[in-house]
């Protein structure tokens, strides 16, 4: 017994403290031998990726690190990193250029006195936005919502407070109309009727209520407005003859500056190839970078004195011609109905080979066959005169009261507004206005009215078809055949139109996804409730079909945003086409990868966080699973 | 007696139309139909007046009236006494060349990112997401600008390859040099005898189908597998090298060489066209990239289960269990994607490249004045390329489509 007491010694009678686990099978050896060298491919895999990584970090960190900040060229950049010692083949990134031209490429042309307007409605627009995207917010916001189309494009254009309120107004002529139809023949009518009744108050209305507010304050202030603008005239010589004579000085100043940094330059380069003690050599470069700093300094003063020269002489000849149209405006306002008289006359006495030609250019334009005298050609030269002088002496009349009766904010251009600003503008308007569209095309395609239907289906796939550079072409070119004549309405209006439906069309087809993907039952148990159409989709099917649809909606909208870079192509200047100015500038020339990188990350900024958003949004609405 | 079972009589009353639902339906879409037709023919009217009033009419005779201008890059022989027609057609084979391409390199690259995106090493899969995303938020414009930036100013001149010591090489054993003007490739001549060689190629190209589709048979009847890889590999490469030998060679290459400040011989590929097919390429790739990975995460996870409970290697549970099944949900964007890389072939405008767009929208429309057939003719060609396309993968798609019994 004792015997095998003793053989069984050996059986533990208490546990062995817990091992760690071996090295290879815990913490983060064991991570990457799983995940980075679990086979020969991965293996490959992980040690080319690090590789790529390598090689592009060691590219990129000096050239980053390099980076001038501050310069006035390209050459000078070059300068400054040889003075540096930075090997040429290493280089450094130029981003002088974008702290150069960055407001450029924000804002375009747009007068500098002004930008707080276009910032103004940027913050805006996040107040505005709140009350639809957060929930939280409180919903009496929404009134602002409605209100900030309307601000945001008169803060952007300017001009007379009364003209976004005159827009609205016609939404609210529409809308009175539309309930009027609605209580007399359903909805149908009360569509038409809106329709109509918001389009004849933009189209007659409220030109002429617009004018005659023109009229009723820039009469009487015409006289004020002589005396003050003389006035002013006469400040305005002197003050430009001393920016120019501050000008002349500040040029020569520059030039004995630059002559002073090229020496210092040499110095240097002189002192980095035969070389003699380091101290000089620092000291070289230190007396070099002083005379860059001098050098740049000068420059912004001198930028100073030239936007201030800019404004002035903007002024003179903004108050010369006004002043000038002021003092015509009597004779303009007699001679009027004669010249319309004269130019209708004129018309209406044509020969009949050229009679409803609007230009001169027709008469070559029209085949060989058609025999047309001098003597047509000089009747139709003089009717065409009559016409034109008629419409200018009208068009004057009316800016000039314009001008006058103005209660309100400096008019821009949209020639003037460019960069980034101009992507916002076609971007957020494109977005905001394709998706209701798109929704109204997609219950169209998915509706069982035959024609409807059809002609839902035909316009998305033409517009889907054809490439947007196509639609835009389409916009600046053909858009005038299509209208009649005089109307004539602003390139960026035409392109957000254009842009417009074209996001419509893919945002129609992602919501047909969706509302595809909304089971069949969901619209019986509604009709079996007794919901109209128009109830059952509002509150049943809609609003499943665009929670399912927000990905792809969002996608489009990121798409439309990339989109707007287009409109470089038709002469706008978009960040794109200012990159096309900017390189071709004597000062930039060369420079590239500075300006893409600006561009592409600012792009980037925009688009990644509204697909972040996306995503956020898709998470919040998943109801099922949670 | 009949009188009790007579049906009511049938009644209808005007106020019908927007009250019942039987005849409703039917006014609005007569309404709509009338408010379109007065549209249109507001529309037409308005073009009508405006032709005469400058004077012109629609007519299509300038596409036979006498160009006049040259074109750079051409599949088709063109020079400027040929037609504004003849142009077009040079431009419509430049827009599909440069679609076709980027087309397969997007697929190319789009099937290797995707799949790449989704693999356990983290690294890869960090460069794969960067690549990613980094082309899909930036606008393609800007790629195009930006790679034919760094093709025009940092690639060396022709003249940089003359001399003892050159400071440019070329590349692939001295047959492709990359220029500032441009790269230069061999270019093919088809000597006497090619026909032949081609039939060879065609014939090895069923012989390969043909080949997959006994595999499949045996393997259905048998569960037999035949190594289709290789054989599909063999049957592509031996029998059109042995009939290049046998046939004496009938196809040779000429490659560029240096003479004086250009390159003379083999094919010069404008840094236009590699700047535009790039970059389509690698910004359609990243969508792809990310349908490809859509369709794989579609797949469930009980499916590759299932797979390796059966005892299938990772390899076959791709190609037979998983790839099938995505391909599906691949599949339509797929499509779509090719359809929107041949619609952005368009901003060829950016870097000049003579596709349709600049020649029959460009270059012909500013001669001859002819906006509005010129841009209706080319809307038309893009319109007839995107159904054709859609067409042909909706039909590729109906084939793939899970048969439900």
């Amino acid at each position: 017994m004792t015997d095998s007491t003793a053989a069984l010694t050996y059986v533990r009678d208490q546990m062995i403290p817990q091992a760690a686990p071996p090295v290879r099978e815990a913490g983060i050896v064991k991570w990457v031998r799983e995940n980075l060298f679990s086979s020969v491919l991965n293996v490959i895999l992980t040690l080319g990726s690090i590789y790529v990584l390598y090689l592009v970090i060691m590219r990129i960190s000096p050239w980053l690190l390099n980076s001038i900040w501050q310069a006035g060229s390209l050459t000078e950049c070059r300068e400054l990193l040889a003075v540096g010692g930075v090997a040429p083949e290493v280089g450094g990134a130029c981003f002088a250029v974008i702290r150069d031209r960055w407001v450029q490429f924000i804002f375009g042309f747009y007068p500098s006195e002004l930008y707080w307007r276009p910032i103004l409605a940027f913050i805006l627009f996040f107040v505005a936005l709140a009350p639809v995207l957060f929930a939280s917010v409180p919903r009496r916001m929404l009134a602002f919502s409605v209100i900030y189309p309307f601000l945001a494009v008169w803060l952007i254009w300017g001009g007379a407070f009364w003209t976004p309120v005159l827009v609205m107004a016609g939404f609210a002529v529409g809308y009175f109309g539309f309930v009027a139809g609605s209580r007399f023949g359903g909805a149908a009518l009360g569509v038409i009727l809106g329709v109509l009744l918001a389009g004849g108050w933009w189209y007659f209305a409220s030109p002429t209520i617009g004018a005659a507010l023109n009229k009723a304050v820039g009469g009487p202030r015409q006289e004020q407005s002589v005396q003050v603008l003389t006035a002013r005239s006469a400040e305005l010589g002197p003050e430009q003859a001393a920016i120019e004579a501050q000008l002349t000085e500040m040029e020569a100043t520059i030039a004995a500056q630059v002559a002073d940094k090229d020496e210092r330059v040499a110095a240097v380069l002189a002192e980095l190839t035969t070389p003699t003690t380091p101290e000089n050599l620092s000291q070289l470069r230190v007396d070099a970078h002083e005379a860059f700093a001098a050098l740049n300094d000068l420059r912004a003063q001198n930028n100073v004195l030239a936007i201030a020269l800019f404004k002035v002489q903007n002024e003179t000849t903004e108050s010369r011609s006004l002043l000038t149209s002021i003092t015509n405006l009597p004779t303009l306002e007699q001679n009027l109905p004669d010249m319309q008289a004269k130019a209708t006359d004129l018309r209406a006495n044509l020969p009949e080979v050229v009679a409803g030609f609007a230009t001169m250019d027709a008469v070559d334009n029209v085949g060989a066959d058609v025999v047309i005298t001098n003597d047509d050609k000089t009747a139709l030269r003089d009717a065409l005169k009559a016409e034109n002088d008629a419409l200018a002496a009208e068009n004057t009349i009316g800016s000039t009261y314009a001008a006058l009766g103005r209660i309100g904010l400096k008019p821009v251009e949209s020639s003037e507004i460019g960069g980034f600003l101009l992507a916002v503008i076609i971007g957020i308007s494109g977005i905001t206005l394709s998706l209701p569209l798109g929704i109204l095309l997609a219950l169209g395609r998915n509706s069982n009215l035959f024609i409807i239907n059809k002609m839902s289906v035909g316009f998305i796939e033409i517009i889907r078809g054809v490439p947007l550079i196509v639609w835009l072409f389409t916009a600046q070119l053909l858009l005038n055949y299509f209208l009649p004549k005089g109307t004539n309405f602003d390139l960026m209006l035409r392109v957000i139109i254009m842009v417009t439906l074209f996001s419509s069309a893919y945002i129609a087809e992602v919501v047909r996804g969706g509302l595809a993907a909304v089971p069949k039952g969901q619209l019986e148990a509604a009709d079996a409730m007794g919901l109209n159409y128009w109830q059952a989709m509002q509150l049943i099917v809609l609003p499943q079909a665009l929670k399912i649809s927000i990905p792809g909606i969002v996608n489009s909208f990121i798409g439309l945003f990339k989109d707007t870079t287009l409109v470089t192509f038709i002469g706008m200047y978009d960040p794109v086409g200012l990159v096309g100015t900017t390189r071709a500038s004597t000062e930039w020339n060369g420079v590239y990868w500075e300006l893409y990188i600006f561009i592409g990350l600012l792009f980037f900024v925009f688009c990644f966080s509204m697909g972040r958003y996306s995503l956020y949004l898709e998470r919040k609405l998943r109801r099922e699973n949670r | 007696m009949s009188v009790l079972t007579d049906p009511p009589k049938p009644s209808f009353r005007l106020s019908q139309l927007i009250y019942d639902t039987r005849y409703r339906s039917l006014t609005i879409q007569v309404v709509a139909l009338l408010l379109i037709l007065l549209l249109i023919a507001f529309l037409v009217l308005n073009v009508i007046t405006n032709l005469h009033q400058i004077g012109k009419d629609i007519d299509f005779g300038f596409l036979s009236i006498r160009s006049g201008y040259d074109i750079n890059q051409m599949l088709i022989p063109y020079d400027s006494s040929m037609s504004h027609g003849r142009a077009a057609l040079v431009g419509i084979c430049n827009t599909l060349l440069v679609a076709a391409m980027g087309c397969v390199t997007a697929t190319i690259i789009g099937v290797l990112v995707g799949v790449l995106r989704l693999s356990k090493n983290k690294i890869v899969a960090f460069l794969m997401a960067v690549y990613v995303e980094g082309f899909r938020n930036v606008p393609l414009v800007l790629w195009i600008l930006l790679v034919y930036a760094v093709l025009s100013e940092s690639t060396p001149q022709p003249r940089d390859f003359a001399g003892d010591n050159p400071a440019a090489h070329m590349w692939f054993f001295d047959t492709v040099a990359v220029t500032n003007r441009g790269v230069f490739v061999p270019m093919p001549l088809f000597g006497p005898g090619s026909m032949a060689l081609l039939a060879v190629f065609v014939t090895s190209l069923i012989g390969i189908f043909a080949f997959r589709a006994y595999a499949r048979t045996i393997q259905e009847a048998s569960g037999r597998i035949l190594p289709v890889l290789w054989v599909s590999l063999g049957l592509l490469i031996v029998p059109s090298v042995v009939a290049y030998y046998i046939l004496g060679r009938p196809v040779t290459w000429s490659s560029p060489v240096l003479g004086g400040f250009n390159f003379d011989g083999g094919l010069q590929v404008r840094n236009s066209l590699i700047a535009l097919w790039l970059a389509l390429s690698l910004y359609t790739g990243a969508f792809i990239a990310e349908a490809v990975r859509a369709g794989i995460l579609a797949v469930s996870k009980g499916q590759s289960e299932a797979s390796f409970a059966l005892g299938l290697r990772p390899g076959r549970t791709m190609s037979l269990v998983i790839l099938p099944q995505a391909l599906r949900v691949i599949i339509p964007p797929l499509i779509s994607q090719y359809l929107n890389l041949t619609k952005n072939s368009s901003l060829a405008i950016a870097v000049s490249y003579m596709d349709v767009r600049a020649t029959l929208g460009g270059i012909t429309i500013n001669q001859t004045g002819r906006e509005l057939e010129g841009i209706l003719l080319l809307g038309a060609f893009y319109l007839s390329v995107s159904i054709i396309i859609s067409a042909v993968m909706n039909a590729y798609n109906r084939s793939k489509i899970m048969k439900e019994r």
